[in-house]
């Protein structure tokens, strides 16, 4: 490897950090809120983070994933999709935290319910 | 055609059943890390041996012939508009850095390269078919993964390039 190859490596990781950080400080804080279930691009069901409730998305070429609210977290329990990652996703229970399931077209997304609570500037 | 088409038409068919096999190989061996899309890219070795072996024309055509026939043999539909659109974009970058391979970036920055906009494409790939822009959140931990993936496709593809220039020697 050269010099210019180190160079170029550190600015990916620097890049890297940079939108760890603003992802970072965009997510998380607060939780509370609600579920909202997306299937195909369209909300397929919202169901509060407090509820105690399991959703089943289906569709008509036999996808299937079922994703479980409880405890004040959503988690994909089942998908019949290859991979399987969606599954082994860590549980989503705050703000902007998601699941997503690629092959079945299927996102989780923790969305807040209070919008617009504190303006960003009024800090 | 000519007895160099002939050679040219025969290596890029063995390159291109190369990244099949490496692709196949790669599927045996799962990754444990719950974050879609982090792969070690081993095919991508045979797109760099392509690029700087024979140029961006036969890195393309090794790329788009390999993407149909994985897609078809293992994937689907979608797995091909994922891997085309990385794919693309990847040896798009690559392409650059092979260009200016005498400024002082070695193999190992166009893979590097290469890695990262291959998960930045299917990220955007992702953006167009779930319609939402989470998936962006995954970008910095692939980022990383495009880094340090690149870093050994790449240093296998250092080794591996100078001995096959050697045997797969055509007037270009």
């Amino acid at each position: 490897m050269k010099k210019r190859d180190f160079l170029l490596i550190g600015v990916f990781l620097i890049a890297a950090a940079v939108l760890w950080l603003v992802t970072k400080t965009a997510t998380g804080g607060n939780t509370g809120g609600e579920v909202v279930v997306f299937k195909d691009g369209k909300v397929f069901a919202t169901v509060p983070l407090t509820a105690d409730e399991t959703v089943i998305v289906e569709d008509e070429n036999g996808n299937r994933n079922v994703i479980r609210v409880e405890g004040g977290e959503a988690r994909m329990i089942e998908a019949n999709c290859r991979d399987q990652v969606c599954v082994h996703t860590r549980p989503a229970g705050k703000d902007g935290q998601s699941i997503i399931c690629l092959p079945n077209r299927v996102t989780v997304e923790i969305r807040s319910t209070q919008t617009n609570e504190i303006d960003g500037v009024s800090e | 055609m000519n007895h160099n088409d002939i050679k040219r038409m025969v290596l890029f068919a063995v390159m291109t059943a190369a990244a099949v096999i490496l692709h196949f190989v790669e599927g045996m061996f799962p990754l444990p890390i719950a974050v879609p899309g982090i792969k070690l890219g081993l095919p991508n070795i045979v797109s760099l041996a392509a690029l700087y072996l024979f140029g961006p024309y036969a890195a393309f055509s090794v790329l788009i012939l390999r993407v149909l026939m994985t897609s078809f043999l293992y994937g689907g539909f979608s797995n091909m508009i994922f891997s085309l659109s990385g794919g693309i974009l990847s040896v798009a970058v690559m392409s650059l850095f092979w260009k200016f391979r005498d400024k002082g970036f070695s193999i190992v920055s166009a893979s590097v390269a290469g890695g990262v906009f291959h998960n930045i494409g299917q990220i955007l790939a992702a953006m167009l078919v779930l319609r939402t822009s989470t998936v962006l959140s995954y970008l910095p931990v692939l980022i990383v993964s495009g880094v340090v993936t690149g870093v050994v496709t790449g240093t296998v593809a250092g080794i591996v390039v100078p001995r096959l220039a050697g045997i797969y020697s055509i007037n270009k």
